[in-house]
């Protein structure tokens, strides 16, 4: 379990989101902004959430991953429209990992935990065997076809392979000359997504050699991702028992019907399997980093299949209205089926743990 | 609330200071298992969640394991197939229901396994409504007369005490009516018959109760509050089938892990069986963290509907896992060790018999035994979730009046 400050703080943002949602509605964006701007400035300044694992001396607050994972919770629940696991899922932990010896990562840091950078990640497959981007003395050339809040990032970290097919991560800084983005029309049109396109772009070398790196900072983002799946899950259960509760058919609440009742048991099995799950590998990998890995498969692969578990049947018990473009149903379903596609599936995600177990041997 | 972690190194104060000291004065290597046993009665480390005085300290539920692990880990015996009954359930009863004197009486030869328990609750005409039970219990001066036919009696046949469930009156609801007896049985007009089951064996037994005569200090509770009393002993069950492995990858996953690489290893592994494998993996490891987090964050000694929770998803999974291993072991899959009836003398509720044939017919009463996997889900449906219950045709009809059957 996260320690009680975790908890405190988790149900602060729990209630602030809230607050914040009833005034503006966090809907996705029809128009205009990719993202929730105000709601990004307001975590970053007053709530403290980007540096919530950035070391103290660059501007955050030096918290454990645990702590963070309860904020994606809140996030997840909330389902909050705003670059989060780009800038401080998946590059501030990458960054984090290279900061003692870069400058330029800690300059980023900075910036990411004041708010006033947006870093997304290009050229990251968990299921491609290398990076599609190629890094040549001009630049960065190549086509990364789906890039995760790519049109709102206002700098780019990209993984890319030189001539001697080593990986490096490099950075791309504004006025990102050499890239283009298109915005997609996303699946989940709460997570905005752009395919980038790099004609000779001016890059800065952070890390040669960067697949460690790279890997860890994918097990960071499958862990912080499945915390928010938690918080989705148990978003989407809280919607379904509450409907469950009120809406009569044949004179009765239908939870009352065991049909409805016995999915309903089914579900809170599925949150509270995946929280602990969620909670435990948070902590287990703070504590001992090698086991990292073994967690963030683990954890990625309960909590992706609960939320989309969920999310499916709260359409079914929502029954026509859930099927509804003005319930807000769809929307976590969308956001259910495409984050447990994101950076590798929980088929992926069984195949590594099977590995790290030894199970089976890996795969060359 | 890691429980991997070496057995002494993090337990909590006063255990920190007792076990190693109890260690000291009866080392385990040198003590008959029951004089060990009596004696950690006797130092309230028996349930260290009990009150002083009745095998325990008082301390925190979550402090049971941490001991249980202490002592397993020195090499002691488990008692926990032999008297599954009496420990994890008719323990916990007594404790929260019984006089003083019951406490006294019961729970140390209990402990030490003198006395074996089973229990008296289903009957042919009752099983998921269990409170439509028939066996009657008449008035008698200073006692009672017990009549009636129970069933899935495991351990019937070695257990010297019985928790019984009976109707004293009739005419009353069906909840109202019950109440709760601890009967000996080697009293009078009780027989105990083996109940074969779809494995071969006959692990359960049916009991006939004739004319048995109950003493009023054997009433547990009170009268017509044997209802009350029960969902004591049933959510008990339940924590007590859910509970389970403290180590990750042990239990049934551990046997489908094992055959998985013996499948592999002889070429008969396809990667469809290990993503069923791996799913599975990760649902047993959620459900062994659900438990541990269920049972830290417990604060005394009772045990709510959430052990429903642990004991649905154990049944469901056991069922499945095995399922998978039966797929991966080939051609013995086809055979059968031996269908001939015995009669063990443990309860074997997990499987893990290290069969694989037989632990799969037997995963198969995990979904019935102790509240079928239906049953459950009404619970967290009603109790943990707070739905309303379905209507009901018997509700507030007196059970004479009442159909049954």
């Amino acid at each position: 379990m996260p320690n009680d400050d975790a908890m405190q703080f988790g149900q602060y943002l729990r209630e602030f989101l809230a607050k914040y949602a009833s005034a503006a509605p966090h809907r996705p964006p029809g128009s205009g902004d990719d993202y929730d701007t105000d709601l990004w400035a307001l975590s970053a300044r007053q709530l403290g959430v980007h540096g919530l694992t950035i070391a103290e001396e660059l501007g955050g607050s030096g918290d454990h991953l645990t702590a963070l994972g309860v904020c994606f919770e809140e996030l997840g629940r909330a389902l909050v429209c705003a670059p989060f696991l780009s800038a401080v899922a998946i590059a501030a932990p990458m960054l984090g990992q290279l900061s003692p010896e870069s400058e330029e990562s800690a300059r980023l840091l900075r910036r990411i935990a004041e708010g006033s950078a947006i870093v997304a990640v290009a050229g990251l497959s968990a299921t491609a065997p290398g990076p599609a981007l190629v890094a040549t003395p001009r630049g960065i050339d190549g086509v990364a076809p789906v890039v995760v809040d790519g049109c709102a990032a206002d700098c780019l970290l990209a993984a890319a392979s030189d001539d001697r097919g080593s990986v490096g991560l490099y950075l791309v800084e504004a006025p990102l000359a050499g890239v283009r983005r298109e915005r997609l029309t996303a699946f989940d049109s709460t997570r905005p997504l752009a395919r980038v396109t790099f004609s000779s772009a001016p890059a800065l070398l952070l890390a040669p050699d960067a697949r460690p790196v790279i890997d860890a900072g994918l097990d960071t983002a499958w862990l912080l991702l499945a915390a928010e799946q938690l918080g989705g899950a148990q978003a989407v259960f809280d919607m379904a028992l509450g409907y469950a509760k009120t809406r009569f058919q044949f004179g009765r609440p239908i939870g009352s019907f065991q049909a409805v009742k016995h999915r309903l048991a089914e579900m809170l099995v599925r949150v509270e399997s995946a929280r602990s799950v969620v909670y435990h590998a948070l902590h287990e990998s703070e504590e001992n980093p090698a086991a990292r890995p073994v967690e963030a498969a683990l954890a990625r692969a309960a909590a992706a299949e609960a939320f989309l578990a969920c999310a499916t049947d709260n359409i079914q018990i929502h029954g026509g209205t859930g099927f509804t473009w003005e319930h807000t149903a769809h929307l976590y379903l969308k956001r259910a089926k495409s984050s447990a596609l994101l950076f590798g599936d929980a088929v992926l995600a069984r195949r590594r743990l099977a590995e790290h177990l030894r199970i089976v041997e890996a795969a060359p | 609330m890691t429980a991997e972690a070496g057995p002494l190194s993090h337990l909590e104060q006063p255990l920190a200071r007792l076990l190693p000291e109890f260690l000291r004065r009866f080392p385990v290597a040198d003590t008959p298992d029951h004089e060990l046993r009596a004696a950690r009665f006797d130092e309230g480390l028996a349930f260290v969640h009990f009150e002083q005085g009745f095998g325990g300290l008082g301390l925190p539920a979550s402090a049971q394991a941490q001991v249980e692990s202490v002592f397993t880990t020195a090499g002691a015996a488990s008692w926990d197939a032999r008297n599954v009954i009496g420990l994890g359930m008719a323990a916990p009863t007594i404790h929260a229901h019984g006089t003083a004197q019951q406490k006294r009486r019961y729970l140390k030869p209990l402990f030490t396994g003198a006395e074996i328990w089973c229990q008296l609750f289903s009957e042919p005409g009752a099983g998921s409504d269990l409170a439509g039970l028939a066996s009657r219990a008449e008035r008698r001066p200073g006692g009672w007369v017990v009549n009636g036919h129970k069933v899935w009696t495991s351990l019937g046949h070695v257990a010297r005490q019985g928790l019984l469930l009976a109707r004293t009156d009739p005419t009353a609801p069906k909840h109202e009516g019950l109440t709760y007896f601890l009967v000996d049985m080697s009293a009078p007009g009780v027989t105990v018959r083996p109940l074969r089951q779809l494995t071969g064996e006959a692990e359960f037994n049916e009991v006939f109760l004739d004319d048995v005569y109950v003493a009023d200090e054997c009433v547990l509770g009170s009268t017509g509050n044997g209802w009350r009393v029960a969902v004591t002993t049933l959510m008990n069950e339940r924590q007590s089938l859910g509970g389970g492995y403290t180590e990750r990858g042990r239990g049934p996953i551990g046997q489908a892990v094992d055959a998985f690489r013996k499948a592999a290893s002889a070429g008969r592994a396809d990667p469809a069986h290990l993503d069923h494998l791996m799913r599975l993996w990760v649902a047993a490891e959620a459900a062994r963290l659900t438990n541990m987090r269920a049972t830290a964050t417990a604060a005394d000694a009772t045990v709510g509907p959430e052990g429903s929770i642990a004991k649905l998803q154990m049944a469901e999974l056991n069922k499945s896992i095995y399922a998978l291993a039966m797929e991966l072991i080939g051609d013995d899959a086809l055979l059968y060790a031996s269908y001939a009836p015995t009669r063990p003398d443990f309860a074997s509720v997990r499987g893990g018999s290290g069969d694989i044939r037989y632990d799969y017919l037997r995963s198969l009463a995990n979904s019935i035994e102790g509240g079928t996997s239906e049953i459950l889900k009404n619970i967290i449906g009603e109790r943990v979730l707070g739905l309303p219950a379905e209507p009901r045709a018997d509700k507030g009809v007196p059970w004479n009046e009442t159909r049954r059957l």
